[in-house]
């Protein structure tokens, strides 16, 4: 296993913790993630191995939701305010909140993957299957929308 | 991986030493129970490639016991080995990890992990012309763990050693189960009564036997003898 | 200004936003993946040993008493080339047995040892260490026997010829006895071929001189080829049949 893809052990255990909202089962499903992975590639070449990882734990988590017979439950956001945040008066982390929750559910999975997580374009746009463009445009339209409601708050 | 072995065969003139066994392996502690003289060591000298079957075949994950690469997986403990004369028990481990296509710098490591598994540690710097059989053994069993095998086969690993030694033994062999096929041949039932997952017994030749552990519900000694008409 | 206004808003945006989804952290990385390197590890492996790496190493555990001993009878030769003219070719051909002796010897060690089962069950097999050997060995033997040749004065292809018969006889022989008898007993037997053929060597010089004149070289080279052809074919048998050889 390379270097680089263990590293994204921890952002694909993000990932999942933000879907799931239990621990043991995030870090549970980002193990299951990485093992199907190991057994997949052992036979085929992967070309955008990031994008498969998450594709797998996207899916994972959508099993898993299917089990419990639940709706998939709005993602968590994180609760804490740290002391930082007066900072940048600007920016409060409460209209921040408030901000996310505005959001579709589908736009905030892409606020984590591609400014939290940091996922390369080019694997993102193979995780949606759609096109560069089509994600440039996504989340031009996300970044404007948290930015007037945060402009609006003040 | 599994280990098939089919209509496996070995004569000799007029005698047959094995007749015809046919058995799947997988991972976990299968324990071969025989008198002398059953066809145990022919047996598994033909799982180890030391004897040429008459007929039948040995694949482990359809590779031929014959081949190199069958070899690669393989470990074997055998009833009584030698050595060369002034060898240490390192000397030993880095002459049998050399033969089993360890680097130096591979076998070092290696090495120093099993020593530390088989408590052998300070001894190895030893030669074994001083080791008691215990240790002899110790050492036995870290060389066919060199390569790492996913197939281990031990000839009556336990014969010879104290009470205290056998157990060590037999958590040792247990643990070594769990991810690899470990098939251990032994006279001694209680040996095999705790760690064997698998249990099969071979008479004039013959796999009389073969079930799950579990399965047997009475004493494995009850049972043992019973099949064998009181012989042990 | 709005503009920039905005570029910054944004840019403490997407940092604030890194900050803010910060989760608890993963406690069971370390272990996971270290299992995993331990799997891989152990399922991944097969390389073909190379037979170079087993020269080399069997090399260096060809025992010390083997080379002590082919360097003594070598020196003895030389000696005996250097000051005993007369005797030359009958004292050398005496000898030349024991270079064989000593060579399967070294490479039967394993079965003398009772190292067998455990080398034929490992990946570079038995079978390829005894001839591993034997090539060493045969190498060596090659090496001093040429070296003897030259020394011995005279032209070095008759004197190779001499020196060759009774060495192909002796190898031929001890085959032909490894493969018949078993274990350490093979190589004993081995042993008392050389003196024989020692004997053989020296009785006939003494009392046959003239099978040195030069209108016998003929008969030197015909015996010479008859017995390399025949070891040869024993060597064929005992590659193919070793395990006869090994087990009972």
């Amino acid at each position: 296993m390379s270097m680089e893809l263990e590293e994204q052990y921890d952002r694909i255990y993000r990932y999942c913790y933000y879907k799931l909202r239990d621990v043991q089962q995030a870090e549970d499903i980002t193990q299951e993630t990485f093992l199907r992975y190991l057994e997949y590639n052992k036979s085929k070449d992967i070309k955008r191995p990031l994008a498969f990882l998450y594709t797998i734990a996207r899916n994972l988590c959508i099993d898993w939701f299917r089990r419990q017979n639940t709706e998939e439950l709005p993602e968590q956001l994180p609760e804490q305010l740290s002391a930082e945040e007066t900072e940048n008066h600007m920016l409060d982390s409460i209209s921040l909140r408030k901000a996310l929750l505005e959001l579709e559910e589908r736009e905030r999975e892409l606020v984590l993957l591609r400014f939290v997580n940091e996922v390369p374009v080019a694997d993102l746009s193979k995780i949606y299957e759609i096109s560069r463009f089509a994600l440039y445009r996504e989340t031009k339209k996300i970044l404007k929308k948290l930015e007037r409601r945060i402009l609006d708050e003040k | 991986m599994e280990l098939v072995v089919d209509r496996l065969t070995k004569q000799y003139k007029n005698k047959i030493v094995v007749d015809r066994v046919s058995c799947k392996f997988s991972e976990g502690v299968h324990g071969l129970l025989g008198e002398n003289g059953a066809g145990k060591t022919t047996f598994m000298r033909m799982l180890c490639n030391i004897l040429t079957p008459t007929s039948g075949s040995v694949l482990l994950d359809g590779m031929d016991a014959g081949t190199e690469e069958y070899r690669s997986f393989l470990g074997y403990l055998p009833q009584d080995f030698g050595y060369y004369p002034n060898f240490t028990g390192l000397d030993f481990l880095f002459y049998m990890a050399a033969l089993k296509g360890l680097e130096k710098k591979q076998a070092k490591q290696r090495i120093k992990e099993l020593l530390e598994i088989v408590s052998l540690g300070e001894a190895a710097k030893k030669k074994i012309k001083t080791y008691s059989g215990g240790m002899k053994q110790r050492l036995g069993i870290a060389q066919a763990l060199l390569n790492q095998p996913h197939l281990l086969i031990l000839d009556e690993p336990t014969a010879g050693l104290d009470p205290k030694e056998r157990v060590r033994f037999r958590n040792l062999i247990a643990e070594l189960g769990k991810d690899s096929i470990v098939i251990l041949s032994t006279h001694i039932v209680s040996d095999v009564e705790h760690i064997a997952d698998y249990i099969l017994m071979m008479k004039d030749g013959q796999l009389i036997f073969r079930s799950a552990r579990e399965e047997i519900k009475e004493d494995l000694e009850k049972f043992y003898l019973k099949e064998f008409g009181g012989m042990e | 200004m709005k503009n920039k206004m905005r570029k910054d808003i944004k840019k403490h945006m997407i940092a604030k936003l890194a900050r803010f989804y910060e989760a608890p952290k993963p406690l069971e990385k370390n272990i996971f993946f270290q299992n995993i390197r331990q799997k891989t590890e152990q399922s991944s492996k097969f390389n073909h040993i190379n037979p170079l790496y087993i020269f080399r190493v069997q090399f260096s555990y060809i025992s010390k008493w083997t080379w002590l001993a082919s360097g003594t009878f070598f020196i003895v030769i030389l000696l005996i080339e250097c000051f005993l003219e007369s005797l030359l070719i009958g004292l050398i051909l005496c000898f030349i047995p024991f270079f064989v002796m000593v060579s399967i010897m070294e490479s039967m060690r394993s079965i003398i040892y009772g190292m067998e089962e455990l080398e034929q069950s490992a990946q570079f097999s038995l079978k390829s260490v005894i001839l591993v050997r034997m090539g060493i060995m045969g190498t060596e033997n090659m090496f001093l026997l040429i070296i003897i040749a030259a020394i011995a004065g005279g032209q070095i292809w008759k004197t190779g010829l001499y020196i060759l018969v009774p060495y192909l006889m002796t190898s031929y022989g001890s085959f032909y006895l490894i493969r018949r008898i078993q274990g350490r007993e093979g190589t004993y037997a081995c042993a008392g071929l050389a003196v024989f053929v020692c004997v053989l060597m020296t009785s006939g010089v003494y009392f046959y001189q003239w099978i040195f004149e030069i209108k016998y070289i003929g008969l030197w080279g015909a015996t010479a080829v008859f017995f390399f052809g025949m070891t040869i074919k024993e060597g064929r048998n005992i590659i193919y049949k070793m395990e006869d050889i090994l087990w009972n």
